[in-house]
């Protein structure tokens, strides 16, 4: 029986192991040159805001995804005007780091004052989206590594229970193990709702000044209305240089070109 | 018999509340309707079907277009209209598709079926008489353009005939007298004709846009005893407006006789530039006991006409006649995130239901809320004029003196022959409070007044400026953050999944493998126990002890073999234990003897016992004879 619990021992040393290991190498992204945002973040304090925009970009084009980075980049392009800009980096920025209060001010305040007139519709069936939304105080990575965990504990509650020497032993193991699978499912489904609704209708910004939506895709169909740089989207679809938005009551025609829409 | 209770309930609650529902849906509009700008054509034109979708009810599909028996969809689009009004969007989609008749006789555009809201709704059959055409195809009309209208020619025609002179109902009368033509001006091929009919139109040589005014006479000497049948020209080429009380009923006399005359006029407006021909109109006389029936056309009018001059402005969109534009908001003063109302009207004469809206320039200290035109239009004096009314909501984002921009409009005025461009005076909102300290909206409150008047602060603040004073500051260097690239995009994420997997199998396989060892542990002794007495044997014909460790080897030796206690037990124990183990006598013998020989050894003085080798032999020899039995 000393071999039985040092051999569990070892399965919850390995797992646990392997869980941070798995945590830290693969949640670990390509740093920012601290030096490079420095230099950026005096030029934005004095006032250079384009110049601090363009070496937040470089960092970001160099593979950086620093929620920082985006926060910076979005500030930057709010105090130039580019509201369209501005909201896209905070969302990217909020996307990477959903807790931080100064993203979602600064985002709250920028959406504020971009028009908004076009309210994407509902994205999925309503469980699917209430499940996305069940994760959505976290990051998809912190998610991903969440389900992970649960994945390997409820593993181990198994192992440890038929191992247990005693029936009441055996039996808070199983409703600890029930517990633990019931959050596994939600939080898995939960994931897998986020990155089905990311996948199937990725989010957007209108980055150009004012577009006109067009009821099909191409310049000789006719435009409805526009919409404002910063009004958040979501794509359907892409033919050549057109995209469909998702519309508000999910009306198949609003169509605006490639170029006036960046993904979040 | 529980079960079929409680389903005899459930039919019950779901008939009560399908006769509730039933009046409900009854009364319920259908949101989808389809209507073609025409029921008569040739094969040679082509007709605009237009699927009217009212998606207020719902989240409305594309129309599934039915199999089309007898035409060809040439193009498609769709418009949509989207409206907030305090807070609330309503949205209406068009799709239009020109259709092309590709035979003669009676079509039937079946019924087109939409889903709203999960339930599916389908248009009334729309039934279209085509005829034979001369086989030159007409260009179809655009389907696409907004607020054009549905109705190409006059509406209900033949009903507005039943008033005409002559019929039996009003002779000699109408209820919208008109001026009659001077006599002198009657057409010269009247003279000697029962009936006659002729079209003209008031400018052989319009520009582009410009109003031009179709009229259509029928002159009438003798009574009718039904109806005329009247098919209004396609007015290919041209916007055409419908006008309400089109039709004049006048008498003149001509050529000696007297003609009752009724007259019916359309509003045009050419689309194209250069030579645009008018087909003739036609009108279907129909006979009598005594007459066969005939069938009068007018001559086809040919158009001229004529491109903009090129120095149109920046912001010219297409307007062309005379055009007014006013704004006023309904408060000066107001708090952040208050709704201001601002109220355009754009007015004039010219194709006022398909001219451009103006070009919004508010700054982003705004926020805007675009409302739909509401389009009044009028006909008076051969002249189509009207408004176009928007409804602007307005919410400031911040505080201070804002400006709402003045309205530029430019247009082409035909008259002058130049482009002209107005605007409304600039208007500048005093907004109090401060960002975040919302109290709702204000819209629909009372109006007061204008701010355009004098004594209005006439200082433009700067536009474009974002309201950055709430800006939270940037993160420093230090607070940089790096996310990797989606764990759920990395293999290696997904091959960890399998690692606890593998553990539990590993446990498992251990466990099974520590349990067959234990069930196996007495069949693994007896069957290593040959091998084991003979490396002991080894060991101690090197030690040198071979009489005293011979006795305990093969003790050892039959216990691990037998899998029983042999020490202690008297020779002649073992012996029998032997035998009933299938032994042979001369065997057993051997193991007493060698029993024996180790037992005398033990006791021997030292140095006596040389005979230990050749005992440890014959412990060897014995074993391995015995291991071919046991």
């Amino acid at each position: 029986m000393k071999r039985e619990k040092l051999s569990i021992i070892i399965i919850g040393v390995i797992l646990l192991a392997g869980l941070v290991v798995a945590t830290v190498t693969l949640t670990a992204g390509q740093e920012a040159d601290a030096n490079a945002v420095e230099a950026a973040n005096q030029l934005y304090v004095a006032g250079h805001y384009a110049e601090a925009a363009q070496i937040y970009e470089e960092q970001i084009a160099l593979g950086a995804q620093d929620s920082a980075l985006y926060y910076n980049l979005g500030n930057a392009y709010f105090q130039q005007g580019d509201l369209g800009r501005a909201v896209l980096n905070l969302e990217r920025a909020a996307q990477l780091n959903p807790r931080d209060t100064d993203i979602q001010a600064n985002l709250e305040l920028v959406r504020g004052q971009t028009t908004e007139l076009f309210a994407a519709e509902e994205t999925a069936p309503g469980p699917v989206s209430l499940l996305a939304d069940a994760t959505s105080w976290m990051t998809q990575n912190e998610a991903a590594v969440l389900v992970l965990g649960l994945w390997f504990l409820f593993i181990f509650l198994l192992v440890v229970r038929r191992a247990a020497e005693s029936e009441r032993a055996r039996r808070s193991l199983q409703t600890a193990a029930a517990i633990v699978l019931v959050l596994l499912l939600i939080s898995g489904i939960s994931l897998a709702s986020r990155s089905f609704v990311a996948q199937s209708r990725p989010a957007g910004v209108v980055v150009s000044p004012s577009v006109a939506v067009s009821s099909g895709p191409g310049a000789e169909f006719v435009t409805g209305f526009t919409v404002g740089a910063g009004t958040a989207v979501q794509v359907a679809e892409q033919q050549g240089e057109w995209l469909r938005l998702a519309a508000p009551d999910g009306a198949e025609a609003s169509w605006v070109p490639l170029d006036a829409v960046e993904l979040t | 018999m529980k079960k079929s209770k409680q389903i005899g309930i459930i039919i019950i609650i779901t008939a009560i509340l399908g006769l509730f529902a039933l009046p409900a849906l009854a009364q319920a509009q259908a949101p989808v309707t389809a209507t073609a700008d025409r029921s008569q054509l040739t094969t040679d034109e082509a007709l605009v079907l237009t699927i009217t979708i009212d998606s207020s009810a719902g989240r409305a599909s594309q129309p599934t277009l039915p199999v089309l028996d007898g035409f060809q969809v040439e193009s498609s689009s769709s418009s949509t209209q989207i409206s907030i009004v305090n807070g609330n969007m309503t949205r209406s989609v068009n799709y239009m598709y020109t259709l092309r008749p590709t035979r003669a006789g009676q079509l039937t555009i079946n019924p087109i079926s939409v889903q709203i809201g999960g339930q599916v709704y389908a248009t009334e059959p729309i039934i279209v008489e085509v005829s034979q055409g001369t086989g030159q195809l007409q260009p179809a009309p655009n389907p696409g353009m907004p607020s054009m209208p549905s109705m190409p020619g006059f509406p209900n025609l033949n009903n507005l005939f039943r008033s005409m002179p002559g019929s039996q109902q009003l002779p000699g009368g109408s209820a919208n007298p008109a001026q009659p033509i001077d006599p002198a001006d009657a057409p010269t091929e009247l003279a000697g004709q029962d009936f006659f009919i002729e079209a003209e139109v008031d400018k052989p040589n319009p520009y582009q846009g410009e109003q031009v005014l179709y009229t259509f006479r029928f002159y009438q000497a003798e009574s009718l005893y039904d109806q005329p049948q009247y098919e209004a020209p396609s007015f290919t080429g041209f916007w055409s407006e419908e006008i309400s009380d089109q039709q004049k009923d006048y008498v003149v006399e001509a050529a000696g006789r007297q003609y009752r005359v009724t007259e019916l006029q359309a509003v045009l407006f050419p689309t194209g530039v250069g030579e645009v021909t008018i087909e003739p109109a036609k009108l279907s006389i129909p006979g009598d006991f005594f007459t066969t029936g005939q069938i009068l056309q007018t001559q086809p009018i040919t158009l001229n006409v004529r491109p903009l001059p090129d120095n149109a402005p920046a912001n010219f969109q297409g307007a062309v006649g005379q055009f007014a534009v006013q704004a006023q908001a309904d408060t000066a003063e107001t708090e952040v995130n208050e709704t201001v109302t601002l109220n355009v009207a754009l007015s004039g004469q010219g194709n006022i239901n398909a001219v451009a809206d103006p070009i919004w320039t508010e700054g982003p200290e705004w926020r805007a809320f675009d409302s739909k035109a509401t389009v009044n239009t009028q006909f008076e004096n051969g002249v189509f004029s009207g408004v176009r009314l928007y409804e602007r909501l307005l919410v400031p984002t911040q505080a201070g003196d804002l400006l709402l921009p003045a309205i530029e409009y430019s247009y082409f005025n035909p008259q002058i022959e130049t482009y002209e461009t107005i605007s409304t005076e600039p208007i500048i909102v005093h907004v109090t409070g401060s960002v975040g300290a919302s109290t709702g909206s204000a819209a629909g409150g009372p109006s007061i007044g204008s701010t355009t008047g004098p004594g209005v602060d006439a200082t433009v603040p700067a536009a474009a400026i974002p309201n950055s004073s709430a800006l939270r500051p940037i993160k420093a260097a230090g607070e940089l953050n790096s996310s990797a690239a989606p764990l759920t995009e990395n293999g290696v994420y997904w091959l960890l999944w399998l690692v606890p997997l593998m553990l539990l199998a590993g446990y498992w396989g251990w466990q099974r493998y520590q349990q067959q060892r234990l069930e196996t542990a007495d069949s693994r002794r007896s069957a290593g126990a040959a091998k084991r007495a003979n490396q002991a044997l080894k060991a101690a014909g090197k030690q040198g002890n071979g009489s005293q460790a011979a006795g305990a080897i093969m003790v050892t030796y039959l216990e691990e073999k037998m899998n029983q206690r042999v020490a202690g037990l008297s020779q002649t124990q073992v012996a029998g234990l032997l035998e009933q183990q299938g032994v042979d006598d001369e065997l057993v013998g051997r193991v007493q003897d060698t029993l024996m020989q180790a037992e005398m050894g033990r006791y021997a003085p030292a140095g006596v016992n040389n005979a230990g080798d050749e005992l440890l032999n014959e412990t060897g020899q014995v074993i391995k004879e015995l291991d071919k039995t046991l």
